[in-house]
């Protein structure tokens, strides 16, 4: 007879029968494993989302020194104690005044600050989301919305998109198919601008349309805008939020305009959302931290913001184009990007025989980082071919050296491929 | 008080893992009194050694199970823990491992082993889908070298295939294609001067492979100690384990990976420098044998103290 595996010593997640069932859903990634080897220095990396924190490190001491040596007697003055949950007053007031750059009209008492936009999309998903419910994205989609709304147990169904962003019929059709499934979707999540990875912005001709669709359909949108401020060439669109007030949830973050490392998001809702929002926070941290919210807003009076947001956009269009002619130079002709005049990141789509994520052990084995499309979309079988390179945090010198590892490997997995095709 | 350099991390794909593992060991040989480095794989590494008493290497995937690191130690006349070189290097591929295991006429499941050089440059490709036909799918795909199951793949049929030599070869030079043998996965690790067998774990997974995915998903994964066997199966997988330990001629620790299929037990994989972190499965069979596991390293630092000394060295 078999020993009974009853009586056996287990290396079993003892808690597993204590887990909620998001919880117990929650899948691993060897994506996590592998990027273990991101600390060592021989290693560069495309992968983050890092900003050049240089630009902006010099004015940190000051706006410390400033927070630290100002009044603190009590409550939000203190940097050092408990804030409010609806955030520090004076940091509400620089934020209406940064969105006023992009056309967005709002009250600071509108406002609420988060611990960066990661936090307010998983407050949205909290007051939003139940289980099976739907959420509409574009696709590919920031990685992290997703991670955020899935941990809610949501389907997410991707509305297609071309180089205009999204396609308003597309989004007329796919409501349609909702309507006749008897469904309805809780959201739609767009970057409407440099979207994150592909670098898309949605056109200015089809924003209105979008938001008239949205309207008529009674779908409320959450419009998620970290790279606005980051554009660095071609004509400023108008934040959606800057057309329409109602029906809208507006996300920003100093994480791209500041410092990523601060954690300053903040979230402009309509009111009864607002408050949602703000409850659900309170049950999370309590408050986001007054100091970095007090450091922020100093740094945002301190008139140097456009100052540093110039050289941001020269550094980045710098490192953009040296990707983009890195990109020309060391990877095959069929690795395409679009180029985008903003943001972070390009998106490279590969020839279809390659497999970024099977690619990922012999690029890191090579030394160089970067993530595999299939992280970006809701269903794991698609940007098998795509990759998502970051050129805002690598020097010029690792852009290029780091590209030609990387084109390197590429060229190398294609002659494989032939290889096995023969 | 002897001082140990922990080796740990490195320049591997498997470098999460072995941070655990180092970490795991080190606190154990601090608890009984030893005085402990951690040192990581960079141009620092030799002098560190050279200021050490003993190293214990605690490296996953290539430096520390492919020998590199113990040819270092060697070099230094360096006491170290673990394997010589020339069994890192044979056990660390398993296509190589698995010729000698064969040899030994130790049952290992059929399979074979093709370089990326021949696929790329002698149109191995064909060979590739003739011998796949020949061992039938399922089929599993997987770099000869590479641990923690990275790279594996399970081409359920022939247009699999392709995809999943591709992913293999990302993570090593040479693939091994082997058949799958439908079964229980259990690992059995064994230690000390004699090899002894510790006891077995099964390990089970919804998916019923043991892969990267399995090993990166919370509570995907149940290492069950000791595993279910008959006293039959006990005894048979013990001595598998040992003869295929010895055959490789593994020193100090290792632990061999089997499937038991119809046909009984056969060796996957013999591990010169398994995972030793607190989730680890040497550790749990430790455990269970009712040995503390800074004894267990304490024991392995000593073997290899003794062994150093009976050498001369």
């Amino acid at each position: 007879m078999p020993t009974d595996d009853r009586f056996a010593r287990t290396a079993t997640d003892r808690y597993r029968d204590l887990y909620a069932l998001r919880a117990a859903g929650m899948s691993g990634s060897e994506i996590r494993a592998l990027f273990s080897v991101l600390e060592r220095p021989e290693v560069i990396s495309l992968a983050g989302g890092n900003t050049d924190t240089d630009i902006v490190a010099h004015r940190i001491p000051d706006c410390v020194a400033a927070v630290l040596a100002g009044p603190r007697a009590t409550g939000a003055d203190n940097p050092l104690g408990y804030g409010m949950s609806d955030g520090v007053p004076v940091l509400r007031e620089r934020l209406t005044e940064l969105m006023a750059l992009q056309g967005i009209e709002a009250a600071p008492h509108q406002v609420l600050p988060t611990d960066g936009a990661q936090q307010a999309l998983e407050l949205i998903g909290k007051i939003f989301c139940d289980p099976d419910d739907l959420v509409l994205t574009e696709a590919p989609t920031y990685v992290g919305a997703l991670q955020a709304f899935q941990s809610y147990q949501v389907e997410i169904r991707a509305v297609p998109t071309d180089g205009e962003g999204l396609i308003p019929e597309a989004l007329v059709e796919t409501l349609a198919q909702l309507a006749g499934e008897g469904r309805r979707a809780k959201f739609i999540y767009l970057v409407p601008t440099f979207a994150n990875p592909s670098g898309i912005t949605l056109s200015a001709e089809r924003r209105p349309e979008i938001l008239e669709i949205c309207a008529r359909n009674d779908l409320l949108v959450v419009e998620d805008d970290p790279y606005a401020y980051v554009r660095f060439e071609g004509e400023d669109v108008p934040a959606l939020r800057s057309l329409v007030d109602e029906g809208i949830i507006y996300l920003g973050t100093l994480s791209k305009v500041f410092s990523p490392g601060m954690r300053v998001g903040w979230v402009l809702a309509p009111e009864p959302v607002r408050e949602r929002l703000l409850l659900a926070k309170e049950a999370a941290d309590l408050c986001s931290s007054p100091f970095t919210q007090m450091v922020a807003a100093t740094y945002l009076g301190s008139g140097h913001v456009e100052e540093d947001l110039q050289m941001v956009r020269k550094v980045y269009r710098e490192r953009r184009d040296a990707m983009a002619d890195a990109l020309d130079a060391y990877f095959p002709r069929a690795a395409q990007t679009r180029l985008p005049e903003g943001g972070l990141f390009l998106w490279v789509t590969l020839p279809s025989s390659l497999d970024t994520k099977a690619m990922l052990g012999r690029a890191l084995e090579q030394g160089i980082a970067y993530v595999p499309g299939t992280a970006f979309y809701p269903r794991k079988a698609d940007g098998l071919h795509a990759m998502r390179l970051n050129f805002s945090y690598p020097t010029l010198d690792e852009i290029d050296e780091g590209m030609r590892r990387l084109g390197a490997v590429v060229n190398d997995e294609l002659e494989l491929a032939r290889s096995l095709e023969v | 008080m002897t001082r140990i350099a922990v080796v740990r991390g490195g320049r591997s794909l498997e470098r999460k893992y072995s941070l655990l593992s180092g970490h795991h060991v080190a606190s154990a040989l601090r608890h009984i009194g030893h005085d402990v480095t951690e040192v990581d794989v960079d141009e620092q590494l030799t002098r560190s050694l050279e200021a050490s008493d003993v190293a214990f290497i605690a490296l996953h995937g290539r430096d520390g199970e492919d020998g590199t690191v113990q040819l270092i130690c060697e070099a230094l006349e360096l006491t170290y823990t673990g394997s010589a070189p020339r069994t890192c290097h044979l056990c660390f591929d398993k296509g190589f491992a698995k010729g000698a295991l064969d040899a030994a006429g130790i049952p290992t499941a059929p399979g074979f082993v093709l370089s990326a050089e021949a696929v790329r440059r002698m149109g191995a490709g064909a060979a590739l889908r003739r011998a796949a036909q020949r061992v039938g799918h399922p089929l599993v795909v997987k770099p000869a070298a590479q641990g923690s199951a990275l790279g594996l793949v399970v081409a359920q049929r022939p247009e699999d295939l392709s995809a999943a030599v591709m992913e293999a070869l990302n993570y090593g030079d040479r693939v091994l294609l082997e058949a799958f043998v439908d079964g229980r996965e259990l690992s059995v690790g064994v230690a000390g001067p004699d090899l002894r067998p510790l006891t077995p774990v099964e390990i089970r997974t919804a998916s019923g492979v043991f892969d990267i995915i399995a090993r990166e998903s919370p509570g995907a994964v149940d290492l069950i100690c000791p595993a279910p066997l008959t006293p039959d199966e006990l005894e048979r997988v013990h001595r598998i384990a040992v003869d295929a330990a010895r055959t490789l001629g593994v020193r100090d620790f290792a632990r061999v990976d089997m499937r038991i299929g119809a046909a009984g037990p056969v060796v996957l994989d013999v591990k010169t420098c398994p995972g030793l972190s607190e989730t680890s499965i040497v550790p749990l069979a430790v455990a269970e044998s009712h040995v503390s596991f800074d004894d267990f390293v304490g024991d392995i630092v000593e073997a290899a103290l003794w062994r150093s000394a009976s050498a001369g060295v």
